[in-house]
């Protein structure tokens, strides 16, 4: 009989296995992923922002970051690439310190790549920081005739009525579309429950995390999402199609874990069928 | 050692110390799982009052929003009905009467409030949330495109309608029937579940072994760089 | 049923019943059928408000995990228990990142409230210019002016010397003039030397006609404008300060890094059950290693490499089998869901809170 093989030494072939790819930086193309392929047209054909803004809000922690965080930066900066004006938030305490750097990040990249541009804060994005009362906020903004009355102020304390982002954004009709980017069990139904009024109902895409891809399809099979970043695979194409769009972009780090990912699968798909040969081949042995 | 070199030193140490944990519990693990737990409570706790409690109720209610003019104006009347919100501030206070065993009772009055939000809600949640799951599973059996029948997306529906009609039957346990028909519907519905529990599986690995490559490129590229750094 | 259990249920119902009330009603209705033809009622007129005390009744409550963890670690470190050294770390942390978050607050605090000076400004020319045209019964149009002029010489210095210091004291800390943090700062600073300049100029048309408000729409408007370049320059700046980068090294440095190894440690255990645990037992469990595999290659990029077709295949398998799979899992749970939603609000399941019977 083949004994089973002892747990340290299958973490030690994963930590192997990943290593060597990670080392060498090796990248190759991502899988085509269409449902990302498909956000990626929406985002491009959605009309010129005209004092409407995309809320995006990144419902994601540490936990959560790697495959979220990858989501939420190209689509951000595809946001910030056609201009249109991003609001930033968060009905998870955790998202709060992503919510300050991550746009700051892309806006400075987005300088280093068009030196005669610039994004800034206020004008390009703002961050409304961590909300408290889950889907209490979502039902508010749905309802409220004077969003910066009813939000009051940013995470930085400036009064909203200050910014020049919000200075046409009155109700929900003025958002344009919704970004959420979480792996939260029950955090994007809020959205999908809440988000909307009888007249007005902004279009709304989700950014999943891998576990909760198959949740994800059947809200996008039935249209209450509109678009759908799956994972880190989902990000890396998307990145992919932004490369495309623009040559002179700098390479991200998104297509170096997605192949480190691929390699991984590898080494889980060999460990399956390690296990059931081993399976087998005592099964034999024993008869 | 820069700022930004001790983030990611420090971050690079916090990663290691986890990691043992998978040759062996060890002490410097725990210390670093507690201090894990220790920032998270701190920083939450600040975090309700920096963006809830002090901008949205304590600086209006004070009236801290208020602006005074140079000439001793002001930019506008203190609104009494603000004084309101004492109200559900003194409620809230009741959660703390749970660390006292006699008026313990007290604080169920919150927690009961509470879920009687949530369950309120729930009404709303439901009828926008469910719904279009409901009407949306009413596909088309026969699909035609540009005049054409498409065979394949018309394959898809029936597939997935006997998929969602099989499952519901399996999970009905209170109308089991001893039909061999319908106990092969039910067979299959078990069937397509473990179809949808494999592709959870494949999903989930994706999940988990992505946060091990980013950790593994943040040691093997961000830390090591560091770490030479420091060495040389 | 005692007077507790009655007041429980009663509070229990008054929780829900706004919310349920606001989702069944009309956005908005007439009163002319009890009699009061014109009124009307805007029930859901009022949500942000009530929903603001809904959430400062839970907000309350931020004090007992802080007592909870205080008083059970504390206890250890004082009584020198087992694991009293975790106990010191676990309290180290709390008290650290509640410093560093508090002194992060109190500095973007201070960054809105500099600018709000100038905000202020703004508004107070607006309010002269306004109540002067609606005859307000505020003091006269010439006191005011000149308390704006006092006020405007003194703010004006202030964010002079700190922009100048503020910019000063990062070139000393050796932000380079290539990043892209410099050219905002540069853009931003051009901007506000424009403003303040505007802002001179009718500082001195105004001081020469005290009684005229025909430049206030052009002061505020100038004011406005070096609000939002000060904004940028402060905002800016403060990211680079000291406090901004021991909070990035108590928030990205540990504890981001610790929960996100935490996780990861979920990938060595998720190959080791890809060892033990998944065996092709059965029909079933060999339907769930197919589905496993075709989902798992399809989303990878060697997958194309063994067959292009994976993809597809697994974009099919995610959008028909499974995703009928789990919509009816969800519908189901959705309609469980909500009869225990129904049943917890009428506190028909109020087992748990009711009085243990003697």
């Amino acid at each position: 009989m083949i004994g089973a093989i002892d747990r340290r030494v299958i973490y030690l072939l994963v930590l192997l296995g990943l290593s060597i790819p990670l080392l060498k930086n090796y990248s190759v193309r991502p899988a085509p992923i269409a449902a990302a392929a498909n956000l990626y047209q929406l985002v491009e054909e959605l009309p010129s922002a005209n004092g409407r803004v995309a809320l995006i809000a990144l419902d994601y922690g540490p936990n959560l970051v790697a495959e979220n965080g990858s989501q939420a930066r190209v689509m951000i900066e595809h946001l910030m690439r056609r201009r249109i004006p991003v609001v930033l938030t968060a009905l998870y305490a955790q998202a709060e310190p992503y919510l300050e750097a991550l746009p700051q990040e892309i806006a400075n990249r987005l300088m280093l790549e068009f030196p005669d541009q610039r994004w800034t804060y206020g004008t390009d994005w703002i961050n409304l920081g961590y909300r408290v009362g889950g889907f209490q906020v979502l039902q508010s903004i749905a309802k409220s005739d004077n969003l910066a009355n009813l939000l009051k102020k940013d995470a930085r304390g400036n009064p909203l009525t200050e910014l020049p982002i919000f200075s046409k954004v009155h109700t929900l009709k003025d958002i344009m579309l919704v970004g959420e980017f979480t792996g939260l069990v029950g955090m994007l139904d809020i959205y999908l429950q809440f988000l909307q009024t009888a007249e007005y109902r902004p279009p709304i895409v989700h950014g999943c995390t891998s576990i909760t891809i198959p949740d994800a399809y059947i809200f996008l099979d039935s249209g209450q999402i509109s678009g759908l970043l799956e994972g880190i695979a989902g990000a890396a194409w998307y990145s992919e199609l932004l490369s495309k769009a623009s040559p002179a972009r700098a390479i991200d780090e998104s297509r170096v874990l997605n192949t480190g990912l691929g390699v991984a699968h590898l080494v889980v798909i060999a460990l399956m069928i390690l296990g059931n040969l081993t399976m087998l081949w005592n099964r034999r042995r024993s008869e | 050692m820069s700022w930004e070199a001790a983030t990611i030193f420090v971050g690079g140490l916090g990663t290691l110390a986890i990691f043992s944990f998978l040759a062996k519990e060890n002490p410097f693990y725990r210390i670093f799982e507690h201090l894990y737990i220790g920032i998270a409570a701190g920083f939450g706790i600040i975090l309700t009052l920096k963006s809830f409690l002090w901008p949205q109720i304590l600086q209006p209610l004070l009236g801290l929003d208020i602006q005074t003019y140079p000439d001793g104006t002001r930019s506008q009347a203190y609104e009494p009905l603000l004084l309101l919100y004492i109200v559900p501030m003194l409620f809230g206070l009741l959660y703390y009467f749970i660390f006292s065993a006699r008026h313990s009772w007290l604080a169920k009055l919150v927690i009961g409030f509470t879920l009687g939000i949530s369950g309120g809600a729930a009404f709303k949640g439901f009828f926008n949330g469910t719904f279009p799951q409901i009407t949306g599973s009413f596909k088309p059996l026969l699909v035609f495109s540009e005049q054409q029948f498409d065979w394949f997306s018309s394959l898809s529906n029936i597939v997935f309608i006997a998929t969602l009609l099989s499952v519901m039957y399996y999970f009905f346990f209170s109308f089991r029937s001893e039909s061999r028909a319908l106990g092969k519907v039910s067979a299959s519905g078990r069937w397509l579940i473990m179809v949808c529990c494999g592709a959870y599986f494949g999903s989930t690995v994706m999940a988990r072994m992505a946060l091990l490559v980013e950790r593994l490129q943040f040691l093997m590229h961000d830390w090591w760089r560091v770490v030479l750094g420091m060495w040389t | 049923m005692n007077y507790r259990s009655r007041l429980l249920r009663l509070f229990t119902f008054l929780g829900g019943i706004y919310f349920f009330l606001e989702f069944v009603l009309p956005e908005s209705f007439s009163l002319a059928w009890l009699g009061a033809p014109d009124t009307n009622i805007t029930f859901g007129k009022f949500t942000p408000q009530i929903s603001n005390g809904f959430i400062t009744v839970g907000a309350m409550a931020i004090g007992l995990g802080l007592y909870n963890l205080l008083s059970i670690h504390g206890a250890k470190v004082a009584f020198r228990r087992k694991g009293w050294i975790n106990s010191v770390a676990l309290l180290v942390g709390l008290a650290a990142m509640m410093i560093v978050t508090s002194r992060d607050w109190a500095g973007s605090r201070q960054v809105a409230s500099d600018t709000e000076q100038l905000v202020m400004l703004r508004n107070f020319t607006q309010a002269i210019a306004a109540d002067e045209e609606s005859k307000a019964p505020v003091p006269p149009v010439i006191t005011r002016n000149a308390a704006l002029l006092s006020a405007l010489e003194k703010t004006v210095s202030e964010v002079r010397e700190r922009v100048t210091s503020q910019l000063s004291t990062l070139a000393q800390d050796g932000l380079s003039p290539d990043t892209p943090q410099h050219r905002v700062l540069a853009t931003a600073n051009a901007e506000l030397q424009v403003a303040l300049t505007s802002v001179a100029q009718l500082q001195v048309a105004l001081a020469a006609d005290p009684a005229s408000t025909s430049r206030h729409v052009e002061l505020a408007t100038a004011l406005s404008q070096a609000a939002v370049a000060y904004r940028q320059i402060l905002s800016t700046a403060y990211e680079q300060s000291l406090t901004k980068k021991v909070y990035n090294f108590f928030f990205i440095g540990i504890f981001s890094s610790l929960g996100t190894a935490m996780f990861s440690l979920l990938g060595f255990y998720i190959a080791s059950a890809a060892y033990r645990a998944f065996r092709v037992r059965s029909t079933e469990s060999a339907l769930m290693i197919i589905a496993a595999l075709i989902v798992m290659l399809g989303q990878i990029p060697f997958g194309m490499w063994i067959w292009e077709g994976f993809p597809e295949l697994r974009l099919w398998i995610l959008n028909t089998p499974s995703a009928g799979a789990r919509r009816a899992i969800e519908i189901g749970a959705a309609v469980a869901g909500l009869v225990m939603a129904f049943r917890m609000w009428l506190s028909i399941e109020s087992e748990s809170f009711s009085e243990p019977k003697k």
